[in-house]
């Protein structure tokens, strides 16, 4: 060791004998003769160099006779005989593949063209349209990525899952920033019984700190992460310091958010009441809630819901925008990228502000991100990133469940009750301001606005650092560590008087989580100009990540409007602690031959603390193997010159996953004490199974990436197979049982389905370029196996027609030989020529219970054209999903209290069902509106799940870059402003009242949706300022 | 170049050897992997009861039937209209996954050990009343091979017949009696009797006496075997043997549920729940005293004329068709928060005048013999059933000029048939055991007392006919269907209009 540091210090403080200087100086452009800033210049085999000023010119004190280097990220690079000066440079941009390098798994970069896989790469570009949540940007952008955003406010999390899910547990991938796996932890979701969504882990990045962002899609990409990318991996790059010039940028957008509701949905022509009566007194308000089953709005004096008589018109048309606030997002970002040949550096800080539809509902982040490499030696190399992230959260709403839900009555209250008329939240003794005695669970949205409290703060640091060593040309050391540490600390208070918790009551919690990893790399590059050459490397990685988490519970307020936990008259606490650790050796080798044909293998194997525990039989340990070919046809065989590129790739491999720490063994806690005896219990619901291994998931691809006419024309097209099998299931078993499930490796889920990406420039002229790109991809999943005694079992259920409420119950099933996540509830009950059989009094009758649709989309597309003339650019981003389903509990319920605008039929003179009756003679019976879809709502499932193919205008923008002669005058180097929008048109969907992507969690059982906050568009402008 | 690589060879190596320390890396450290009896026997008295149990299920169901209690409700209080509910279902899960599999664990783990011979006696005899309040509510249920899926991997019990369930129960009972033993190890956990064998002998006996009533229509040999016997081993004797669990005030789960869910739901205020019109018909036909304790408005006033109750089978849409003076439900009686919904009240598992009362019974129909005459027992029931009030403190004393008051009235010896007789003490019954709603309940089932007019709403499945049992959970079908398949064939449609075994 102490040879080595010698060595080191030996190399830091060599430096180049002298020679003859010459002053060097030139200009550099590109082809059209614009010039190029920041071009790095440098002497070949020094450390002298320097960068192209703003006109694109040059200085350099250069020895005579060497080669000078001009490189330029984007162009080929350019290599020129110190000889005459001025230089003049012209750079071309780099356009083929053959020179494309991409980042893969461990950071490690490689040339795109010996991929086995199918990779994509997203740069900066792609995220100038700004998500709150950053993989939500992800969007239509990648070819077999399914990106579902619940609609649960700008705070809230994502669902990405690659090539369909895999699992009956995890589906999402694992995020890797700057090489080091970060947390992407929810921290929290609603479900059937409501609640909020708590945001997850990768939401905290900032878009603007992003350099690119690389899908590692398939096994074989993101084995050599093991168990943890068992659903592909997604790995960030973070921008880095600059060669030469200081670079200050500053990046500014503001843009306003409104709610998409499809208020033609909506009837706006009866009012509150029942039975086509207005309510009368104040007993009948009590019962009647929210229903508009009332009289036609004829403008008489009615009765309201606070004892006042208020003209029975109208009066809710506007209620959606004069309760939702005018969102708005503000984002500012500030960095400065600097440095030398050596050492480079980018600071960076956002400030982002987001204030959302709800009101008193906003979210502060803020981003601190540091960014420095260093070649310390010719050999040594660092790299350091850290960054901060701040977090600030007021009121995210709870969602699907009426409990302390402020958006249902936004969706259900009658047209006639203007919302503003519950504005004073509270009546004169301070209790919750409802619609009278059957409205307790209908929370009044201006309580839950300004008297309901939910806060948390969230504060996370993460910090890697690499030092590479090339021990000789071809021989290189790297090491590398890095943290992640999340505090979240959470307050939600439940104030006294609330209508259906009026003593009240408060939580709080405290959240730590904590990750360490260490990687140390060994590897070796054979020298490039070998005709066969060889990489390979091996590596150990330790990872450590633990939690802690304590939280306090205060319930029944003594004194109003002071809601503390010491203000309660019992209180309790909680505390929970957990480690796990993986230790892992990995190793890759790649063998290319001619530049034309090129072998991978790898593997890894990793040691779980998690499945590890005395007297266990099963192994702790999985190996990871991959193998992968590909194949440049166009350098082999005489292929037309039109042909640019042809390359061929399959590949296959094994991935898998584990669990989360202790669930081998059964436990027992102890809970209250009473009268001095303290009760203790087994305190797991799960039946725990000592023998636990790994899943596994075998994964295999074949693609092709084609490319025409100069790269004008390109299609990449991919067929996958992804089997997993030994899935972990928490498999529901009977409660008589003792216990809700057992832990069980036996589940097995196939996934196949194709990807293509179709690319082409349909026109480049000198001012004027057309760049144009559309991919889609097909999912098929089948649920092969779960138990051997298992063939179904219930994996989310609407909350609508839950525990005998109103509406009609609704799951989501895993079920042996269906698609991943299908939707399942009751049937019309049909004839055999298919019509729906109506009973004696006129009612649609039930059927069986079955499958009314998948949850998950297996279609997904996107198409995106890019147009820029001169300064102009414009980005036009159009997406769908196609083939899933949706159970709309919104609707549903909007069915229930005749609010919805299919309820208008028949209420004058009743409706008469379309279909037979049970001896087969067409139904001739009209029943009254009400009780006809009261009972409707509360029996057919299938009335109420809806295709949820969609086709949205999803990102647009139009961009100018101010011309530079302009620019310069006022001492800047580069404006660009743009117009911005999201989500501006949904061009195609058959869900009525919401939006078809509406869901309100990121769980594994999509396809349900009820009472989340409504979808929002976007609309703003962009600012983009370089100093 | 070599002594690198050779550092780095040793680096990689000692990653794996970190590998070895795992097995102590996933020991979960925020519990045990091991507990002691005491605490197990304690969460299985205390776990039996909870906000949603006394809200939905004992008031919301049981009291609501058989009009105890009433409701304007039509979304969370299913037993007033006899309404399609899953919250009947809830019960059942609730159970075995809370105190049926922690008894079979305490049993797991005292059985056969010498040092724990009375822990293992009381849980085999608390196991068989966890079981009875099952069985009696849902019929065949799962028993032999319930609540131990961990040891036994039975992860989809079988349902048993409720008469070889109640074979089981009382064989325990027997067995767990047998093995009481006072020179042994003491009973470790026993929040209920602290310890007293004595006491839990009697208690034993006491529960042996109401199973074997039970039985008296489907096996009437059972039912007079296992009632003499256990009169005659010593059942208990008076107020202070009941068996209760004495709450406490301060955290959220050692106080009366019933009480807590009261005043988090603020249901006095929402007049959610409500004594019904039958029920204080009652109490002011016989002036009965126990109207104070058990009866206030929703202000806390117990004024005796002020008192009124619901009619039972109304919403608040139709209420006035049933009650044309309807105004408010602030006019109505509830329960008194002074006694009832104390966060210290106790929650009643089974009580003395009970057990007199069925001593009563069998007296009257000569099972009993030398044993004393009915009225002696009825009057020891009415009067230990009073006492017994002062449970709920000051507010539930009921002085002894009132109870001599009451007896006056001889509504026992003015009863000149058997069957008048018979209500009599099934009245007597349905308004001492008032609170312990499933045992009320299952009495009420089983002698067919008082007699009650069913309720006709519009939209319930079961119009004008009380229901008899609870529903299985949906659960059930979805993963243990084949089972339940097998209960319904034995006992009949899964409805709640068909009768448990001993009911038929």
């Amino acid at each position: 060791m102490k040879h080595l540091f010698f060595l080191f210090v030996l190399l830091c403080l060599s430096c180049p004998g002298q020679a003859q200087q010459i002053n060097l100086t030139g200009t550099i452009t590109d082809e059209n003769q614009h010039p190029l800033t920041g071009v790095s210049v440098h002497i070949k085999g020094t450390t002298m160099g320097t960068a192209s000023d703003l006109d694109g010119k040059f200085n350099l004190q250069a020895p005579a006779g060497e080669t000078v280097s001009f490189s330029y990220l984007g162009y080929q690079t350019i290599e020129s005989g110190v000889t005459a000066t001025p230089l003049v440079i012209v750079m071309r941009e780099n356009t083929t593949e053959i020179n494309e390098v991409v980042v893969t798994a461990l950071g490690i970069k490689r040339d795109k063209k010996s991929l086995s896989y199918s990779v994509t790469e997203l740069k900066e570009d792609a995220f100038l349209v700004k998500e709150s949540n950053l993989a939500a940007g992800l969007a239509g952008k990648v070819a077999g990525v399914n990106v579902v955003r619940p609609t649960t406010g700008v705070m809230g999390s994502s669902r990405i899952t690659i090539r369909g899910n895999g699992s009956f547990s995890g589906n999402q991938p694992l995020y890797v920033v700057d090489g080091i796996p970060i947390d992407n932890s929810n921290f929290g979701q609603p479900g059937l019984w409501g609640g909020s969504d708590g945001g997850d882990g990768i939401s905290s990045f900032n878009s603007d700190d992003i350099e690119s962002m690389t899908v590692l899609k398939g096994g074989t990409a993101a084995a050599l992460y093991g168990s943890r990318a068992a659903n592909g991996a997604i790995v960030i790059t973070t921008k880095k310091g600059s060669k030469g010039k200081t670079i200050v940028e500053w990046n500014s957008s503001f843009t306003f958010d409104t709610p998409i509701v499809l208020r033609d949905d909506f009837q706006q022509e009866y009012g509150h009441g029942m039975s086509g009566i207005a309510p009368k007194e104040m007993t009948t308000i009590n019962m009647i809630a929210t229903c508009s089953w009332g009289g036609k709005l004829d403008g008489s004096s009615v009765l309201q819901f606070d004892g006042v008589s208020r003209p029975y018109v109208l009066a809710g048309k506007d209620n959606f925008s004069n309760f939702y606030d005018k969102a708005f997002t503000v984002l500012n970002n500030l960095s400065v990228a600097a440095g030398n040949e050596k050492t480079q550096y980018r600071i960076s800080l956002g400030d982002q502000r987001y204030d959302d539809l709800y009101p008193s509902s906003k979210m502060t982040r803020n981003n601190i991100t540091l960014n420095l490499s260093s070649d310390l030696s010719k050999r040594l190399s660092l790299q350091v990133s850290a960054m901060y992230m701040r977090e600030r959260v007021n009121n995210r709403q709870n969602m699907n469940d009426y409990e302390a839900n402020g958006n249902v009555l936004l969706w259900l209250l009658p047209p006639s009750i203007d919302v503003r008329t519950l504005s004073p939240a509270v009546d004169a003794n301070g209790k919750e301001l409802i619609l009278g005695d059957q409205g307790t669970w209908f929370a009044n949205p201006y309580f839950i606005a300004y008297k309901k409290r939910q806060q948390d703060a969230k504060d996370r640091i993460t910090g890697s650092l690499q030092l590479q060593y090339n021990l000789t040309d071809n021989w290189y050391l790297r090491g590398r560590a890095g943290g992640d540490a999340i505090n979240r600390r959470n307050e939600v208070t439940t104030p006294l008087g609330t209508a259906y918790m009026q003593a009240g009551n408060i939580s709080a919690s405290s959240v730590f989580l904590g990750e360490v990893n260490a990687e140390a790399i060994l590897g070796y590059k054979s020298s490039a100009d070998r005709k066969l050459t060889f990489n390979a490397f091996v590596g150990w990685n330790s990872m450590a990540s633990w939690s802690e988490s304590i939280g306090a519970y205060g319930s029944r307020f003594i004194q109003p409007d002071f809601d503390v936990m010491g203000n309660t008259e019992t209180t309790s606490g909680n505390q929970y602690k957990s480690e796990n650790y993986i230790n892992s050796l990995f190793g890759q080798a790649e063998v290319a031959y001619d530049n034309r044909l090129f072998l991978t293998f790898s593997g890894r194997n990793d040691w779980f603390s998690a499945l590890s525990l005395k007297g266990k039989t099963a192994p702790n340990h999985i190996f990871y193997p991959s193998a992968g070919l590909s194949f440049l046809a166009n350098e082999t065989f005489d292929l037309p010159a039109w042909v640019s590129l042809m390359k061929l790739r399959t590949s296959w491999a094994q991935s898998g996953g584990s669990v989360s720490p202790y669930n081998l063994a059964l436990t027992y806690g102890y809970g209250t004490t009473i009268n001095g005896y303290p009760t203790g219990s087994i305190n797991t619901s799960t039946i725990p199974y000592l023998n636990l291994k790994p899943l596994t998931s075998v994964s295999y691809e074949a693609g092709a990436d084609i490319r025409f006419l100069s790269n004008r024309l390109g299609i990449d097209a991919t067929y996958y197979i992804r089997n997993t099998h030994d899935d972990i299931v928490n498999a529901q078993i009977s409660s008589a049982s003792g216990y809700n499930d057992v832990l069980i490796n036996a589940g097995q889920i196939n996934n196949q389905g194709v990807e293509l990406l179709l690319t082409a420039t349909p026109v480049k002229i000198k001012d004027f370029a057309w760049n144009s790109s559309f991919n889609f991809s097909y999912n098929k999943s089948e649920v092969k196996r779960i138990t051997d005694k298992i063939t179904s079992f219930v994996s989310a259920q609407g909350r609508a027609g839950a525990a005998s409420d109103p509406g009609v119950p609704a799951y989501i099933y895993q079920e042996v030989g269906e698609p991943y996540g299908i939707i399942k509830g009751y049937a019309y009950l049909r004839d055999e020529n298919g019509e729906i059989v109506f009973d004696k009094d006129g009612y649609p009758m039930r059927g069986e219970i079955k499958k009314l649709g998948e949850g998950v989309h297996p279609y997904t597309a996107g198409f995106s054209n890019q147009f820029s003339y001169r300064g102009f650019s414009l980005n036009v981003l159009i997406d769908g999903k196609f083939g899933g389903s949706i159970f709309s509990g919104t609707n549903n319920l909007a069915y229930f209290y005749g609010i919805q605008k299919a309820t208008l039929e028949g209420r004058e003179g009743g409706v008469i069902g379309k279909g037979v009756k049970r001896n087969g003679m067409p139904n001739d019976k009209a029943v009254p509106a009400m009780e006809y879809f009261m009972t409707l709502s509360s029996r057919i499932t299938e009335e109420f799940v809806y295709d949820a193919s969609f086709v949205k205008l999803r990102e647009i923008a139009l961009g100018y870059t101010l011309p530079k002669s302009l620019v310069e005058k006022i001492g800047l180097s580069a404006i660009t402003l743009s117009i911005i929008g999201r989500n501006l048109l949904i061009l195609y969907s058959k869900v009525p009242m919401v939006d078809p992507e509406t869901t309100y969690n990121n769980g594994n059982g999509q396809g349900l949706e009820q009472f989340e906050l409504p979808a929002t568009r976007s609309f703003g402008f962009n600012l983009n300022v370089k100093f | 170049m070599k002594q690198l690589i050779n550092i780095i060879t040793i680096i990689l190596f000692a990653g794996i050897f970190f590998s070895c320390d795992f097995e102590e890396k996933n020991i979960n450290p925020n519990n045990s992997l091991s507990i002691a009896p005491g605490p197990l026997l304690s969460y299985t008295q205390l776990n039996n009861t909870n906000e949603g149990f006394a809200k939905r299920t004992q008031i919301g169901f049981c009291m609501m039937m058989i009009q105890q209690t009433a409701s304007l409700d039509i979304t969370e209080i299913a037993g007033d209209k006899y309404l399609e509910s899953e919250e009947d279902g809830v019960f059942f899960t609730t159970t075995y996954a809370s105190v049926v599999k922690n008894m079979m664990e305490l049993i797991d783990l005292t059985k056969d050990n010498a040092a724990f011979v009375n822990t293992y006696a009381v849980a085999l005899i608390w196991k068989s009343w966890i079981f009875h309040r099952l069985t009696d509510l849902y019929g065949d249920i799962p028993y032999s091979e319930a609540g131990n899926g961990y040891r036994t991997q039975i992860f989809y019990p079988k349902y048993d017949k409720q008469s070889d369930v109640y074979e089981g129960l009382i064989r325990d009972i027997e067995l767990g009696l047998s093995l009481l033993d006072e020179s042994a190890a003491s009973i470790k956990g026993d929040i209920l009797y602290h310890g007293d064998i004595e006491k839990w002998k009697r208690f034993g006996n006491s529960l042996l006496l109401r199973l074997g009533m039970r039985l008296e229509r489907a096996n009437p040999a059972l039912a007079q075997s296992t009632v003499t016997k256990a009169v005659q081993n010593g059942v208990m004797q008076d107020h202070t043997d009941i068996c209760m669990l004495q709450h406490v005030n301060g955290k959220n789960a050692t106080e009366n549920p019933l009480g807590t869910v009261f005043k988090s739901h603020g249901l006095l205020s929402s007049g959610t729940i409500k004594i019904s019109n039958t029920f204080m018909q009652q109490l002011k036909s016989t002036n009965d005293p126990r109207m104070q304790v058990y009866c206030a408005l929703p202000d806390g006033d117990t004024a005796r004329n002020r008192q009124k109750g619901l009619i039972n089978g109304y919403d608040a849409q139709n209420i006035k068709d049933g009650d044309p003076s309807f105004t408010s439900l602030d006019t109505f009686s509830t329960l008194n928060p002074a006694t009832l919904l104390l966060p210290n009240a106790p929650t009643i598992y089974m009580t003395h005048a009970e057990v007199e009362l069925l001593q009563a019974e069998a007296i009257l129909k000569g099972w009993l013999t030398g044993a004393g005459t009915a009225q002696e027992h009825y009057e020891k029931a009415v009067r230990s059933s009073m006492k017994q009030q002062a449970i709920y403190g000051d507010a539930g004393i009921i002085k002894d000029a009132e109870i001599d008051a009451f007896l006056a009235q001889d509504l026992l010896g003015k009863a000149t048939t058997l069957a008048d007789q018979l209500n009599v003490l099934g009245t007597e019954f349905w308004v001492s055991t008032f609170i312990n709603g499933c045992e009320s309940y299952a009495n009420w089932r089983r002698c067919g007392y008082p007699q009650l007019t069913p309720v006709s709403y519009a939209t319930s499945p079961y119009k004008g006919t009380i229901p008899l049992r609870f529903t299985y959970p949906s659960s059930e079908y979805t993963v243990n269907y084949e089972h339940v398949k097998e209960a319904i064939e034995h006992q009949g449609a899964d409805d709640m209009t068909t009768p448990v075994w001993w009911d038929e």
